[in-house]
């Protein structure tokens, strides 16, 4: 199947992760020239993937909740590649407490690098998606955002906030042919978070098809929601947990 | 050609309604990535799905049957592993409906369109679900409905009805099967500008660019729309997806 997306541009938040790395790479070996952008430094590997698909890498560290670094790091990718075609918005962070021991510090840390950061880089990505008027925008939740679990709840808040705010998005983006969707994935093989106590609250075996899904398989989705696969698909989540929830 | 390697090559797969138009671009674009075809419904596909399967270098076997007859399957499918040897997709695609008010619906219209949509999916899923465990390997995809999650228009509730029933029993075959490594997903297309989708006969060009104006993405769906979704779901794309509906729509339905 056509994918159309060679010769395409995506920028990658959360490229220094395992989903968004992996995402990344797929995207390079379909052709697109990559941006890869995240709080922490994405480290050499992607870049040195994505060019060994032959196709050009930037990567780049940025504090995703500052609209100033935001507009700032948008304007490089721009210089570099002249245009965006993709916005792959998977930074983020995850921690554990329960809501009445969690300091207010620390919530503010989760929202704003899962939830503010999918707001600022669309807001600064969208006016050069509309001007071709073409794009796809992939957002990367949880399942978590869909049903929580104790001891997550900022987390799982900033999840579901992602998810309103990607199917708000295809609201106001459709007429300028943009579509915009978003994975939500359960447990993934190399998450340092006790996951189980998702699966027991969710009553179900999540023996799953591979038992866990790997940050692969997450990417393989993120490539075909981004690619004229998807084309008449907006405002989605889809759900990659390998039979742990099915809602 | 994506240079994602879909695990499609050399497989073989079923599809259910395959003279429609929805499953008669699903089994070409599954010809496409190098599956051979079993076509299974009770009118005769047309010759351009069978050329089209012919033109990508794939087999097709048409396979006249009654998907609500538990004889009739069960002939298809030793008829498909003595032509090919194997199964490794089913696309439950087999449905009708007509419209007509719950009040006014008559029991033999209720039957037909539970049979056709819902008892055929239990059915042929059931018939084929053996031979994909025997060998620890398969996908299920389903044409399911918008409407067997949110019924938007009067006039649907029986096959509003069977839809929802199909997305349940998949998730139902989704958490039995996945032990086995087999996924079992459903589509759920909006409006598509296919004959059943014609709820009139033939709506016209007028009817089809209203209700477009109506869809955020600006247009009703087309058969290939829903195909390449499908092609999604029954590849390794989607290995980690199960117990899932991917809803296309062009935005009409954020569910």
């Amino acid at each position: 199947m056509e994918l159309d997306l060679a010769g395409k541009v995506a920028v990658v938040t959360g490229g220094a992760g395992p989903i968004g790395a992996r995402a990344a790479v797929r995207l390079a070996e379909e052709g697109c020239d990559v941006a890869s952008i995240d709080f922490a430094s994405p480290g050499e590997t992607v870049e040195q993937a994505v060019s060994a698909s032959g196709r050009r890498a930037f990567c780049a560290r940025c504090d995703l909740t500052q609209p100033a670094d935001v507009a700032s790091v948008v304007r490089r990718v721009l210089d570099a590649f002249g245009r965006i075609d993709i916005l792959v918005n998977s930074a983020g962070v995850i921690s554990l407490a329960d809501i009445d021991e969690l300091d207010v510090a620390e919530w503010d840390r989760v929202i704003g690098m899962n939830l503010k950061s999918a707001f600022l880089c669309s807001r600064a990505v969208i006016p050069h998606l509309k001007s071709r008027q073409a794009g796809k925008i992939v957002n990367v939740a949880s399942a978590l955002g869909h049903t929580p679990v104790a001891a997550a709840g900022h987390y799982a808040a900033a999840a579901a906030g992602v998810i309103a705010l990607g199917r708000t998005l295809s609201l106001e983006l459709a007429s300028h042919k943009i579509n915009v969707n978003t994975v939500a994935p359960g447990l993934v093989n190399g998450d340092a978070v006790p996951w189980h106590l998702a699966f027991s609250t969710w009553g179900l075996p999540g023996a799953g098809v591979q038992g866990v899904e790997l940050p692969d398989h997450v990417a393989k989705v993120v490539v075909f929601l981004a690619s004229s696969a998807f084309e008449y698909v907006t405002g989605q989540t889809l759900f990659v947990n390998a039979g742990a929830l099915m809602p | 050609m994506s240079a994602m390697d879909l695990g499609l090559r050399g497989k073989v797969a079923v599809v259910t309604g395959g003279a429609g138009a929805i499953c008669g671009q699903c089994a070409r674009r599954l010809a496409e990535e190098g599956c051979d075809i079993a076509l299974v419904d009770m009118a005769p596909p047309g010759g351009a799905v069978e050329r089209a399967i012919a033109g990508s270098g794939r087999r097709t076997l048409y396979e006249r049957c009654d998907v609500t007859r538990a004889a009739d399957i069960a002939a298809m499918v030793e008829r498909v592993l003595e032509t090919f040897g194997a199964i490794d997709v089913l696309i439950n695609g087999a449905g009708t409906t007509t419209p007509g008010l719950v009040q006014d619906l008559g029991e033999a219209e209720w039957d037909r369109v539970l049979d056709i949509n819902l008892k055929g999916t239990f059915l042929c899923s059931r018939a084929v679900i053996p031979h994909m465990k025997a060998r620890r390997s398969g996908t299920i995809v389903q044409i399911a409905s918008g409407l067997g999650h949110t019924p938007t228009l009067p006039g649907i509730g029986h096959y509003a009805a069977a839809k929802a029933g199909m997305i349940a029993l998949g998730k139902a075959m989704a958490l039995e099967l996945a032990p086995h490594n087999i996924t079992v997903n459903s589509v759920a297309p909006g409006a598509v500008d296919a004959p059943l989708g014609r709820k009139d006969g033939n709506p016209g060009r007028e009817q089809r660019l209203s209700t477009g104006a109506r869809i955020p993405l600006g247009r009703v769906g087309r058969p290939d729309d829903v195909a390449k979704v499908v092609v999604f779901l029954a590849s390794s794309a989607a290995a980690a997806m199960t117990g899932q509906t991917i809803f296309i729509n062009g935005g009409a339905l954020l569910p």
